[in-house]
């Protein structure tokens, strides 16, 4: 291809061929790009440079947009439940992405090991990613029933719980970290199988060479494998961020944001507005707020990726 | 030459692909679509045979019927009508149908007095939204009360005693938890807009005469709310009931794990085919509400949008899937009613005491038909208000706020969302 292509543009002397040349040389990497760049724009940019403007307009997907200005702007920095979704949001990442950071690390140096029926415990743990999140969400749903599997454990362990069920997904308090928990769970596989490939890439004998040298396996991990596998902690920390504020599906299922908001998350609160309510313009006002937020956290991320890679 | 082939192969079928939809209308075909909600596969058979008789009437038109699953035709209506390909005729519920012709996305209906008068008011008073019919009146059903008679007996209550109101069953219920260990029922507060009903269910009036405000902050409004979150606070129902809604009522009772159940005479087929025994011991009893006795119907409608460009044909094909006739064949093969009242009061409505206990919770469900009323008419934005009702609830019975604290928040939400009308 390189070669046909270096035969086609072979100079042959005139000015208008060398300026042809030129063009042709200068266009060809972009026309490469340009399928890529079509799909973008019209997936990505157009949407997102429309939602934008929509966020300045009265509008419910039926009759054309009226034009607001700022108002549903204004109207979110006075609206409570707004406020109330952000905070949930801002709890859930506090709760969900360490969490997803740190156990599926554990895990992963954990099944990192060469022991007989390994790639079953391997498998299991991944097993809850292939779920469907609804299947997953019925599912805990009915375990955190107030006739559950979970009050029946707790119960066996104290009996006045036996009587005094907790109602987890009914009560402000608790609703939001069983979304919480659901979402670990389902995370754990994925983000284990992305340590696991870096951890297979770090050559053993810088193990062997450390416990020569006396290093415990605690300093095994926390001086050798942590730093070896930054890369790979950015880019679960950067995904889990990301899924962890795009969160639906499970709260969709479990607790319909309730009871009383207090698993409304804002992208839970964008649909209510949107689908539920049809306030499409103020649910675009929203969402320009969660593109802030997640371009936010993604430039975090990097930041502290660049930080975490200089020392390396 | 063979990824030439391939790209021609594809592109090819893309073409067909596409120009099938117009195929119809090549032929000199006019296309009605026709969109209905969760009606396959079960009555396939009944809705096919219904529409291949009004083609057989109607030369030249085929119609496209669609079926979609209940939770996904909001939406599917909703993108379809904001991107100008909405369907001819769409099978909606009120809630949602006033959303829409709030919008303005649905074609207001010219009656005559004689279709006016076919259907049961109430069900026109579902499809009014400011004074303008946007659809017409399908199937209808009111609920019922299903009892275990089992735990009923256990508790020392006797079969055939049904509560007739919302304090009685917080009696028996009393009774079922002391004696049994297990709950009478589930509130099913988690449903959307629950609160409203109930409100409604009481007579409280909802909305001051100038439509700006609401009204059911006063002692009355209190009263009912401070029944709800007492009931919820003496331990009575599930605390989980207060997010729970009416499906999850149907698998405790399908357990055994709660008494009564309030629902259409539709979910006995659900019960004769999950829990076999449990059918064998159903009683039946009227629906319970509010002190006033009032008695609650759902209506399904038929809609036609705006961007509709067979809005005549639609219209009549409306007509022949609501006829009297259509809707007897339909009752026949699913416990529903009809929306046509003379059709309602047909002998297949009607079984004596002895008759299974399908037939017998048609007839009663029939009965109760001819007295029943709309309990909340179309609201202007009625999602949100019925949200901020939902939340009042929620507030009293988790005890942040009393009931005239609640009450009054929601007024002034309300005040605030009908403001903008």
């Amino acid at each position: 291809m390189v070669s046909n292509t270096r035969v086609l543009l072979e100079p042959a002397g005139s000015p208008f061929r060398a300026r042809t040349r030129d063009v042709v040389r200068i266009a060809l990497p972009y026309l490469f790009l340009l399928p890529a760049a079509v799909i973008l724009c019209v997936f990505l940019f157009l949407p997102l440079g429309y939602a934008f403007v929509l966020s300045f307009t009265d509008f419910n997907a039926l009759v054309p947009p009226q034009w607001l200005g700022v108002a549903n702007y204004q109207r979110l920095v006075t609206d409570p439940v707004f406020w109330t979704t952000m905070r949930n949001t801002v709890v859930y990442l506090a709760g969900v992405v360490p969490a997803l950071v740190i156990l599926p690390l554990l895990l992963a140096v954990l099944v990192n090991r060469s022991l007989p029926g390994i790639a079953f415990f391997r498998a299991a743990y991944y097993l809850p990613v292939v779920i469907s999140m609804v299947v997953a969400g019925l599912m805990w749903k009915w375990i955190f029933a107030e006739n559950g599997l979970l009050n029946y454990l707790l119960g066996l362990v104290v009996p006045w719980l036996a009587d005094h069920p907790v109602a987890w997904l009914s009560r402000p308090e608790t609703a939001l970290a069983a979304v919480m928990v659901v979402t670990i769970w389902k995370g754990l596989g994925y983000y284990m199988v992305i340590y696991l490939a870096g951890l297979q890439t770090i050559p053993s004998d810088i193990y062997e060479s450390a416990a020569i040298d006396g290093a415990s396996r605690w300093q095994a991990l926390w001086r050798l494998t942590v730093p070896l596998l930054w890369p790979s902690i950015t880019f679960v920390a950067i995904v889990s961020s990301i899924s962890a504020l795009k969160t639906f599906t499970e709260i969709y299922v479990m607790t319909d944001g309730g009871p009383l908001n207090a698993s409304t998350t804002v992208v839970y609160y964008l649909y209510q507005q949107s689908f539920q309510n049809l306030n499409m313009g103020y649910a675009n006002a929203i969402g320009m707020v969660l593109f802030v937020l997640i371009l936010v956290f993604s430039v975090l991320n990097v930041r502290a990726f660049e930080k975490g890679q200089a020392p390396n | 030459m063979r990824g030439c082939l391939l790209f021609l192969t594809l592109a090819a079928s893309l073409m067909l692909t596409s120009c099938s939809n117009d195929s119809n209308r090549d032929k000199g075909e006019v296309e009605l679509r026709f969109w209905t909600m969760q009606l396959k596969p079960t009555f396939e058979p009944y809705i096919t045979g219904l529409l291949a008789s009004w083609e057989a009437q109607h030369p030249g038109v085929k119609v496209r019927w669609v079926d979609l699953p209940a939770n996904e035709i909001e939406n599917k209506t909703l993108t379809a009508a904001a991107s100008g390909r909405a369907p001819d005729l769409i099978n909606l519920n009120p809630m949602f149908a006033s959303k829409l012709a709030s919008a303005r996305a649905l074609r207001p209906l010219a009656l005559t007095p004689e279709s006016k008068s076919l259907y049961f008011p109430a069900a026109w008073e579902a499809n009014t939204v400011n004074g303008k019919v946007i659809g017409y009146p399908w199937y209808l059903s009111t609920s019922i009360t299903l009892y275990n008679q089992d735990i009923w007996e256990r508790a020392g209550l006797t079969v055939g005693q049904w509560p007739q109101n919302y304090r009685e069953l917080a009696t028996a219920a009393k009774a079922i938890r002391e004696k049994t260990g297990l709950y009478g029922f589930v509130p099913a507060f988690g449903d959307r807009g629950k609160f409203l009903d109930l409100l409604a269910s009481e007579n409280v009036p909802l909305l001051t005469e100038d439509k700006k405000h609401a009204a059911f902050s006063g002692p009355r409004g209190v009263e009912v709310l401070t029944f709800w979150a007492d009931l919820f606070h003496s331990g009575l129902v599930p605390q989980e009931s207060l997010t729970q809604n009416h499906r999850e009522g149907i698998d405790r009772f399908q357990a055994g794990q709660v008494a009564v159940l309030p629902a259409g005479p539709q979910f006995l087929k659900m019960v004769r085919q999950n829990s076999p025994e449990l059918y064998s011991r159903i009683g039946l009893g009227p629906q319970v509400g509010g002190d006033t006795g009032r008695v609650g119907m759902q209506v399904m409608n038929l809609v036609i949008p705006t961007a509709s460009e067979q809005h005549q044909l639609a219209e009549d094909l409306a007509k022949h899937v609501t006829s009297g006739e259509s809707q007897l064949a339909f009752c026949r093969i699913v416990p529903i009613l009809p929306s046509v009242q003379s059709t309602s009061r047909d002998d297949f409505f009607k079984a004596p005491p002895d008759a299974p206990l399908e037939a017998r919770a048609r007839a009663l469900a029939a009965d109760q038909l001819q007295r029943a009323v709309l309990l909340v008419p179309p609201l202007y934005r009625q999602s949100e208000l019925a949200k901020a009702l939902d939340n009042a609830l929620q507030r009293a019975v988790l005890r942040q706020q009393t009931p005239q604290e609640a009450l009054n928040q929601a007024a002034d939400e309300w005040s605030q969302i009908l403001a903008s009308s």
